[in-house]
């Protein structure tokens, strides 16, 4: 292997007559003026010069070739001249010296590249690509650190592990997943999120998709490779069953926020909540007041003294006339069409069961060093997420800030926040309730020790500000060229990188990290957990109908036998019959359904001049 | 100027078509008749599997071939690079190199004849160093078929004595010649005929008389020698010296040109029984003659970079006096 041609600071061309080159394995350029510095390949090309492409001249088959080394030994592949573009891991001070020697490196030279962080402590999420003949020189640690699946096979790590330390989130914070559907970005969060639990860092997951639960096993894990217990290390929580809002804790701009995700609010409506809440309100006590003042505002003000002062009202009439008038007089000029507003959208908050439960749980589980999961639909997550990361994360900080202070305050763990659908959460351009908290994390929660873990399969509808504070991305295959766009602008990828993103296989991910200076091409590694929402729904429907069939046909067979045959005029006493044993069905629906039995050829049916005759099988 | 090259060209049409036209050699098959006064024709095969690994017993395929890469232009100055270069199937190949220039001048007044003579020098000296080269590869490599680039009575012209050593040594140690022409000058047909000939044909090139008479592979086998033969009147010498070279055309392209096969008459059986093999080594839609030429053809040639490289050990001064006017300009 040998430099030729131009050469620059960064980049040189090798070629060699003997091995084809791999896109980004490492070599060492053996010029000792510049102190042998690393490359990393970046493009590929053979070159055969008898095999030239040249549309003038004709093609020559294969066969001739084939036969001229079945009859004289005449290989035409001695020709191939294997050729890299390659980069150079760091700029050297002059151009590289054309005609330079160059060679594989051993582990040792250039592990200070490949590993950063020691592997007992910190999170395996991969293989590094094209690093497996660096394996055999590697430390005993490294070895048999991670499993690869390919094509659905289960492989041995083949290759120095990808080791990214959490301790180094102090100086580089937060991680960006980028990547499209199927590109294996839910395969990589699972993993980012195992390896927490393996090292019981307390993380704080919304889950949208109800898919990040830690039980399942992947088929065909192999024995052992599950050495973590994580049905222990997460606790999943839906919102609005065990875990919601402690009404009580709520500030007013908290509360707007709620009301917002659950519909959008107007001015007068934010004005309406400015006015009605106060602090230490229940859920009981603002709703009640809610309440209140529609009934006061739907009576007038006459009509609410009126009933204050009625005088053959009970005392409790009175009671509520005294209390309209107070409402109303402490919200003056607010039109009931807000506070209307206000109490359906409220309503529709309670109903979802989010003011039943509080953080709580959520709490405990952080403490313990758990992987606290919250699931519930976007719109939901969106709410509670402004809610419940806001509460953690000042109480993070009240902590430091009570420490930098040489105060004490009880002690909160340092946190990290994992979203799939980011985008969704803190989107760019418009607001969204968990926005501001998530924005204020990515600022300044390096400081408290708040990390943020951010999935998205858009990263160009990420706000801004946030994507730019993520300093590791791990970037699987994208597709579309505005996300391309984003991730060139916001990573260090090259431009042969960028152009491959779209052919990524799954599993393939670029990480682009500047805990490492630059982009490392990795393969995630197997999950040792699997999404519960394996059974794919097609195969679920056809179940389904199945059953429901048989099911069908057991309520109604009896009824079937009894009658030997039924005509559609009959059909009407079956219907009776079968009201009578408990199920109800409409002469229609009791047609179709013999129908549909029929064709699955469990009832045998006659048609003669359009009447149909229908009988069980024997 | 114009309507001067339509006429003149149109004319052209007519000629060259009068010169191929059924009307003139006959038709197809008076002409095969005719032919196979001269030789047979027979289908070609192409070898398979064992065929082909036996062709050559685990021997060696040599192609021979050279080439002039000239620095500078006007005559007297330039220098030519002669290079021939003996390519064996497996090994090191054979280069043989010597330089020309015809600094000083010979002494002749007319310009056009020193420049005709000098060019006569080196087609020699080319042919020479190939002979050399093929020479070499006999004694070093003792390959089983040497494949030479272009006519083998070429040789005989040009570097005679050198040949006629190259063909005892292959005639004794039993390695085929052949030299595999993809454009052919020559009147073989007319003169293996004689008198049995059309009096259309006499003077008739090849080219002409085979113009799209065989089929994709096709071969004409012309046992009787027309080339290489001593002149009438020779001495005993020069008799003993000649060397009898017998051309077989084959089509073994889609081109309807024809190549053609030189091999030596004394061995025509050790020759002729390869032709299948060459014909199984030429790619359908090229030009005709066994890759392995091509191969060996697109080695020879010094590449620009070379050259250039080569011409570096002059003294800049010296590079300066060949350097022609021509590489200065722009376009």
């Amino acid at each position: 292997m040998q430099v030729v041609g131009l050469t620059n600071e960064q980049e040189v061309i090798v070629i060699d007559a003997a091995r084809p080159f791999r896109i980004n394995e490492y070599l060492v350029i053996e010029d000792p003026a510049l102190g042998s510095p690393k490359g990393e390949v970046v493009e590929t090309q053979s070159f055969n010069r008898f095999l030239d492409f040249n549309l003038d001249k004709g093609i020559v088959g294969p066969e001739i070739f084939r036969d001229l080394r079945a009859s004289s030994g005449y290989d035409i592949s001695q020709h191939e001249v294997h050729v890299a573009k390659v980069r150079l891991l760091e700029r050297v001070q002059t151009p590289v010296k054309p005609g330079t020697a160059v060679r594989l490196p051993s582990f040792d030279e250039v592990a200070g590249y490949l590993v950063k962080g020691n592997p007992d402590k910190a999170m395996i999420l991969g293989v590094i690509h094209a690093t497996d003949n660096l394996a055999p020189g590697m430390p005993p640690q490294l070895h048999n650190r991670a499993r690869l699946l390919e094509d659905g096979q289960v492989k041995d790590q083949n290759g120095v592990p990808f080791v990214f330390d959490p301790r180094a989130m102090q100086q580089y914070p937060h991680v960006g997943i980028f990547g499209g559907s199927g590109s294996g970005k839910s395969f990589g969060l699972r993993v980012f999120l195992e390896e927490l639990m393996k090292l019981r860092i307390p993380t704080l997951v919304l889950d949208p998709h109800f898919e990040l639960t830690f039980t399942e096993t992947p088929a065909g894990c192999p024995p052992g490779y599950r050495d973590v217990k994580f049905e222990e290390r997460f606790k999943a929580f839906q919102v609005g069953q065990e875990v919601g809002v402690n009404f009580a804790h709520l500030t007013t701009r908290d509360l707007c926020r709620l009301l917002e995700a659950a519909s959008g609010l107007s001015e007068g409506m934010t004005n309406a909540v400015e006015a009605l809440h106060k602090s230490n309100d229940s859920y009981v006590s603002f709703s009640t007041r809610v309440d209140t003042l529609i009934a006061a505002l739907e009576a007038g003000e006459k009509g609410s003294q009126g009933r204050m002062r009625d005088p053959g009202g009970s005392g409790s009439e009175r009671e509520v006339g005294a209390d309209q008038v107070r409402v109303l007089n402490e919200a003056k000029g607010i039109p009931l069409s807000s506070v209307k507003g206000i109490q359906w959208r409220l309503n529709r908050l309670f109903r979802a069961g989010l003011f039943t439960n509080d953080i709580k749980p959520i709490e405990t589980a952080l403490r313990n060093g758990q992987l606290a999961v919250v699931q519930g639909p976007i719109w939901m997550l969106n709410v509670f997420a402004s809610y419940v990361i806001g509460t953690l994360y000042r109480q993070r900080r009240e902590y430091k800030d009570a420490q930098f202070r040489r105060e004490t305050a009880p002690y909160f763990p340092p946190i990290v926040v994992v979203t799939d659908e980011a985008h969704n959460f803190a989107p760019k351009a418009f607001d969204a309730p968990a926005k501001s908290i998530i924005k204020e994390i990515a600022q300044e929660g390096r400081k408290y020790g708040a990390f943020l873990i951010l999935a998205t399969q858009r990263p160009t509808l990420l706000d801004e500000t946030i994507t730019a504070q993520l300093n590791t991305k791990c970037v699987f295959r994208t597709v579309r060229a505005s996300d391309i766009a984003t991730i060139k602008e916001e990573t260090d990828l090259t431009q042969e990188e960028a152009r491959r993103l779209p052919f990524l296989r799954s599993g393939d991910s670029f990480v682009s990290s500047a805990i490492f200076g630059r982009t490392v091409p990795v393969r995630i590694r197997m999950a040792k957990t699997t999404t519960p929402h394996t059974e794919n729904p097609f195969d679920e429907l056809g179940e389904q109908v199945e059953s429901e069939a048989d099911q069908f046909l057991e309520v109604v067979g009896p009824v079937l036998v009894k009658y030997g045959k039924v005509n559609d005029a009959q059909l009407i006493d079956v219907t009776r019959d079968l009201a009578k044993a408990g199920h109800s069905f409409t002469v229609d629906a009791l047609r179709n359904r013999l129908d549909a039995l029929a064709e699955a050829g469990l009832v045998e049916k006659q048609t003669f001049l359009g009447m149909s005759d229908y009988r069980l099988k024997t | 100027m114009a309507d001067d090259w339509v006429n003149q060209l149109q004319a052209l049409n007519g000629r060259v078509r009068n010169l191929i036209s059924d009307a003139v050699l006959g038709d197809k098959v008076q002409r095969r008749n005719t032919m196979q006064q001269a030789g047979r024709f027979r289908s070609l095969r192409r070898l398979t599997g064992q065929e082909l690994e036996n062709v050559l017993g685990g021997g060696v395929l040599v192609g021979v071939d050279g080439s002039i890469n000239t620095f500078g232009g006007q005559f007297p100055y330039y220098v030519d690079l002669l290079r021939a270069l003996a390519k064996p199937s497996r090994g090191d190949a054979v280069a043989v190199k010597t330089l020309h220039c015809p600094i000083p001048p010979e002494d002749e007044d007319d310009q056009e004849t020193a420049i005709r003579n000098d060019n006569d020098v080196r087609q020699r000296m080319l042919a020479e160093l190939e002979v050399q080269a093929a020479i070499e590869a006999v004694d070093r490599l003792q390959p089983k078929v040497i494949l030479m680039d272009g006519p083998l009575v070429r040789f005989d012209m040009r570097a005679k004595d050198s040949f006629f050593i190259l063909c005892e040594k292959v005639t004794r140690s039993r390695i085929a010649l052949l030299g595999c022409i993809e454009n052919i000058e020559s009147k073989v047909v007319g003169a293996v005929l004689g008198d049995l000939a059309p009096p259309e044909w006499r003077q008739r090139y090849d080219r002409e008389l085979l113009w799209d008479l065989l089929e994709y592979g096709e071969v004409l086998e012309i046992r009787t020698p027309a080339k290489g033969l001593p002149r009438p009147g020779a001495s005993e010498a020069e008799k003993k010296k000649a060397v009898p070279i017998c051309t077989w055309f084959m089509r073994s392209s889609l081109d309807p040109a024809v190549v053609g096969v030189d091999m030596l008459q004394s061995q025509l059986d050790l020759s002729g029984a390869l032709i299948d093999y060459l014909f199984t080594l030429s790619p359908a839609d090229g030009r005709g003659i066994p890759i392995w030429l091509d191969l060996v053809d697109r080695e020879v040639r010094l590449t620009d970079v070379e050259l250039e490289a080569y011409t570096e050990l002059l003294d800049p001064q010296v590079r300066r006096v060949f350097r022609s006017k021509r590489d200065a300009r722009f376009f």
